[in-house]
């Protein structure tokens, strides 16, 4: 009996991406950050951003600040949405959660920065879990309405209780209150570091969580879920636990932006701030570590210099949006996984 | 054919081992959808390291049972134990993990993933119980893996992408993924579908190779593989078990033939499936 | 005014509401049910032909010097066309060439959304611009008074409306036994119908699918449009009035039954009134917070709306 190697329609045993016109897709290859070439990428990039501190002028490290903050929202997203597949409209719920959560806690509670931190991922998680548990019970189409649903509900609640959150107009958190182990938090450099250490915390936890067993499992139920099903994981567990850990993420970013910036309105609670995170990561690359990163930066100063020109940026995002989705759906680190460095995780 | 020690005879009478509990057991087992009943009323008991055939003319219910016994759908009304345990109340995963594996009719893999991480899934899974964030060791994972992929024939493809191969290869990584789960009862869906020839015969003679080690119910309409795998053979018609005996006992029964072939075709008819060498 | 004049107030607002609503919910209904996707810029639609109208009746009325009924007439035919136009061109461009991917056409209609928004900033301006009615009687509508003792019909002071809103409402009705007698008894819609159930039969059969995609989507947008047309003289026309009627319109079209037509016209009656006389006799933010909530929890406890299908998407 012939070996199956010797059948009729035998290919050359080479990787896919090395023969002409042959199909590629995702590969999450080996585990990528326990080989040298992930932890040297991810420590890489974080070496390239403590050096930036020391290296830009202090208009471009502001925005640096305030991007690494969104790309960890990015990132928080990124779990649902580029992992697991699932799109939610409604992140921006988490946000917001982490925002108020922190901003509130200090403005009428008179609470210190860390426990109002902690505070606001707890509240966060806690909004994951309950949103995520009802939301996961739709799929496809439903499912992004039920999450804008609940996010417009969050947005509703915080114009309706306009009292303790002045609605659209917002609030300021005084300089005094954002303090931190007796650092203020307003003061430049300690401000960006403070962003780069939440960030690298994120970025190195995640590339850890989507390599494990757990992260594999998502990739699994992105790609096949009845399959994934069939081989025995717990799927509607696995999404829930996804849901909540990107909530909680999320709600860190948003923590973390009110007390870095000193600033919550009710506009990061809106639907711009659900449909923001999606172009970021689609653009970046979703189901990627560095795509977040990328995406942000590139979209905040492409919007940055478009608001130079017209008051109408926003019509660059819509732009952007629609080309992304016609022609670089895979987003640029899927694209360069795909085409150059399988092992990106 | 030569079968491992302590199972059931092949040909002539079938002598079921009566102490031990069957691995697989539904009683009045039954499904209707609105107005259809698909499945009525079915007993069907498998013991330990059989191989049993489940066929039937289209429409019979066949992979309706298959998916009431997996757990893809709540059933109207019976049971379903396996190894004695009622797991009627259970999701379809939970069965999977208590050591059924499952290969779909229409083969259901990772397409966008390398062959050995679809089958790596398969093991982590089954290896590392209820706690997914404990890593399963990757040198334990790599092992398996390469066990399962070499019985299947597919050890020089690990780094091909599972939609990238042929289809037949494709169903030999199913299988790969069930064996990775070392199961008690492995539950195949018309496995030989879309199979060349020759890819049929091998298929038959791991079929003959895993039955020492696991026990096998399989949905198939190519008779001559039924003929030359099954220790036993349960036919469904409209929803309902017709007969079930050996190889030689079904091919003999009138009503069999009658179900698939209409009455006037005398007992070795012309090739219609039934008969045949393999 | 007493409670129950006031009571009837509401209602009529929110009779207008609802005719507005109706015609732009089935928009969008028509849409999901036939061509199976959700058109995130389906407000942007609704704002289009508003703006469209203040562009058409202005320009009609101060270059060629027309009344407001002409500028109307002229708005109703040209708005929705236009705007339908649009939508074509959209479908053309963007949606077909995604395959009408589910998610993707969600992503790229939000895109489409920004883009519509932002280029009626660029050239219409932030400001909020009235259209002027064809005709704006008053009506003072009669209501049972105690006079003396006795009752009398009188007319309470402020309890009146305006023929042009009457108008607005018996419009609406009028389009949509329009739409009705279209899918029903006209072969267009015995096509539409077809490629609705089964598009891979419809092909098999000759329907042109992609031209059929196309028509529904422009036809979609135009409804909305036409009903933006048709309130504009009520509100104004604004960059930002169509976030709005799309949540309503979501609203409604979900609770109604996703491609449902008949299911989205009493919900949309049902949410308009709703809405109409929680707003004026509450918090217009509490009753959108109560809406928001119901369309979630019905779309996860029920998802097949009030009136759909089981098993429809």
């Amino acid at each position: 009996m012939p070996a199956l190697d010797e059948w009729p329609d035998e290919w050359p045993d080479k990787r896919p991406d090395e023969w002409l016109g042959a199909r590629s897709g995702e590969r999450p290859g080996e585990p990528a950050v326990n080989g040298a070439r992930g932890w040297l990428l991810h420590l890489g990039v974080l070496g390239v951003l403590v050096l930036a501190w020391f290296v830009l002028p202090p208009y471009h490290t502001g925005n640096l600040a305030r991007i690494l903050v969104l790309s960890v929202y990015a990132a928080g997203f990124n779990i649902v949405f580029g992992y697991t597949g699932l799109l939610s409209l409604g992140h921006a719920l988490f946000f917001a959660a982490g925002l108020y959560g922190l901003g509130l806690s200090i403005q009428h509670a008179g609470l210190g920065a860390l426990p109002a931190f902690g505070l606001a991922l707890g509240f966060s998680a806690l909004v994951a879990a309950v949103t995520g548990y009802l939301a996961l019970r739709t799929r496809g189409v439903a499912f992004m309405i039920v999450t804008l649903m609940f996010a417009q509900t969050g947005y509703l609640v915080v114009l309706y209780a306009a009292r303790w959150t002045r609605g659209d107009e917002g609030f300021v958190i005084a300089r005094g209150a954002r303090s931190l182990f007796g650092l203020d938090l307003a003061d430049e450099r300690t401000r960006y570091f403070a962003a780069l250490i939440l960030f690298a915390i994120v970025f190195l936890g995640l590339a850890a969580i989507v390599t494990s067993g757990f992260g594999r499992a998502l990739v699994a139920i992105r790609e096949n879920e009845e399959r994934a099903r069939l081989l025995g994981y717990d799927v509607q567990r696995i999404k829930w636990l996804a849901v909540i850990l990107s909530g909680t993420v999320s709600g860190a970013a948003g923590a973390a932006y009110a007390l870095l910036f000193g600033y919550a309105g009710a506009t990061f609670a809106s639907v711009q701030y659900s449909i923001l995170p999606l172009l970021w990561v689609l653009l970046g690359g979703a189901g990627t570590t560095i795509g977040p990163l990328i995406g942000t930066v590139f979209m905040f100063y492409l919007v940055d210099f478009a608001s130079e020109i017209t008051d109408a940026y926003l019509l660059l995002v819509g732009l952007a949006l629609i080309g992304l989705t016609l022609f670089l759906p895979r987003g640029i680190a899927g694209e360069l996984r795909r085409r150059a460095l399988p092992w990106l995780p | 054919m030569a079968v491992a020690t302590g199972t059931i005879g092949t040909t002539g009478t079938a002598t079921e081992p009566r102490t031990a509990t069957p691995v697989l057991e539904t009683r009045g087992l039954s499904k209707s959808f609105g107005g259809v009943d698909a499945v009525i009323d079915v007993d069907i008991s498998v013991p330990e390291h059989e191989v049993r055939a489940l066929i039937g003319p289209n429409g019979a219910g066949k992979s309706t049972f298959t998916g009431l016994v997996v757990g893809r759908m709540e059933p109207t009304r019976g049971s379903v134990r396996f190894d004695g345990r009622d797991i009627t109340a259970l999701a379809a995963h939970e069965r999977i993990r208590l050591g059924i594996a499952y290969t779909f009719q229409i083969t259901s893999v990772f397409a966008e993933l390398d062959v050995r991480e679809n089958v790596a899934l398969a093991v982590r899974r089954a290896v590392a119980g209820l706690n997914l964030g404990r890593r399963a060791r990757p040198r334990q994972v790599r092992q398996r893996v390469d066990e399962a992929l070499e019985r299947v024939g597919l050890q020089a493809r690990t780094a091909t992408l599972a939609g990238d191969l042929a289809y037949g290869h494709q169903r030999l990584l199913e299988i790969a993924m069930g064996l990775a789960q070392a199961p008690r009862l492995f539950i195949m869906d018309e496995p030989t579908q879309g199979l060349a020839p020759d890819e049929t015969e091998r298929f038959v003679a791991l079929v003959r190779e895993l039955s020492a080690s696991t026990t096998i119910l399989l949905i198939e309409h190519n008779m001559p593989v039924v003929m030359a795998c099954a220790d036993r053979i349960s036919v469904l018609e409209a929803g309902r078990l017709l007969a079930e005996g050996t190889p030689a006992e079904i091919r003999a029964n009138e009503a069999v033939q009658a179900a698939y072939l209409g009455r006037e075709v005398p007992v070795d008819g012309p090739d219609v499936g039934a008969g045949g060498s393999p | 005014m007493e409670f129950g004049p006031h009571l009837v107030l509401a209602l009529l607002e929110g009779a207008i509401t609802a005719s507005v609503l109706a015609l732009t919910a089935a928009g969008l209904a028509l849409v999901f049910g036939i061509l199976r996707v959700v058109n995130v810029a389906h407000g942007e639609f609704f704002m289009l032909g508003a703006v469209l109208a203040w562009f058409v009746s202005t320009t009609l009325t101060e270059t060629f010097g027309t009344g407001p009924a002409i500028g109307f007439v002229a708005a109703l035919v040209i708005a929705p066309l236009a705007t339908g136009l649009v939508a074509i061109l959209a479908d053309r461009l963007v949606l077909r060439r995604i395959g009408y991917d589910p998610e993707r056409t969600i992503v790229a209609t939000i895109g489409l959304l920004y883009v519509l928004q932002q280029a009626t900033l660029m050239s219409f301006g932030p400001e909020a611009r009235p259209v002027e009615a064809p005709f704006n009687t008053r009506i003072a509508l009669p209501w049972p008074e105690r006079v003396d003792g006795e009752w009398v019909l009188g007319h309470p002071w402020g309890f009146g409306t305006t023929s042009y809103k009457l108008f607005v409402i018996g419009a609406a009705i009028v389009v949509l036994i329009g739409l009705w007698l279209l899918l029903r008894h006209t072969t267009l819609g015995l096509i539409m119908r077809a490629t609705e159930q089964d598009r891979d039969m419809a092909r098999a059969f000759g329907i042109p699918v992609t031209r059929v995609y196309a028509l529904v989507f422009g036809l979609g947008a135009a409804l909305a449009a036409l009903g933006a047309v048709l309130v504009v003289p009520v509100q104004q026309a604004h960059y930002l009035m169509g976030g709005d009627p799309l949540l309503l319109s979501f609203i409604v079209v979900i609770i109604g039954g996703l491609g449902s037509i008949g299911g989205t016209v009493v919900a949309a009656v049902l949410i308009g009134l709703t809405d109409g006389v929680v707003s004026v006799f509450f918090s217009a933010t509490l009753a959108k917070i109560i809406a928001t909530l119901l369309v979630a929890m019905v779309l996860v406890f029920r998802p097949q709306g009030l009136f759909g299908r089981a098993g429809s998407r």
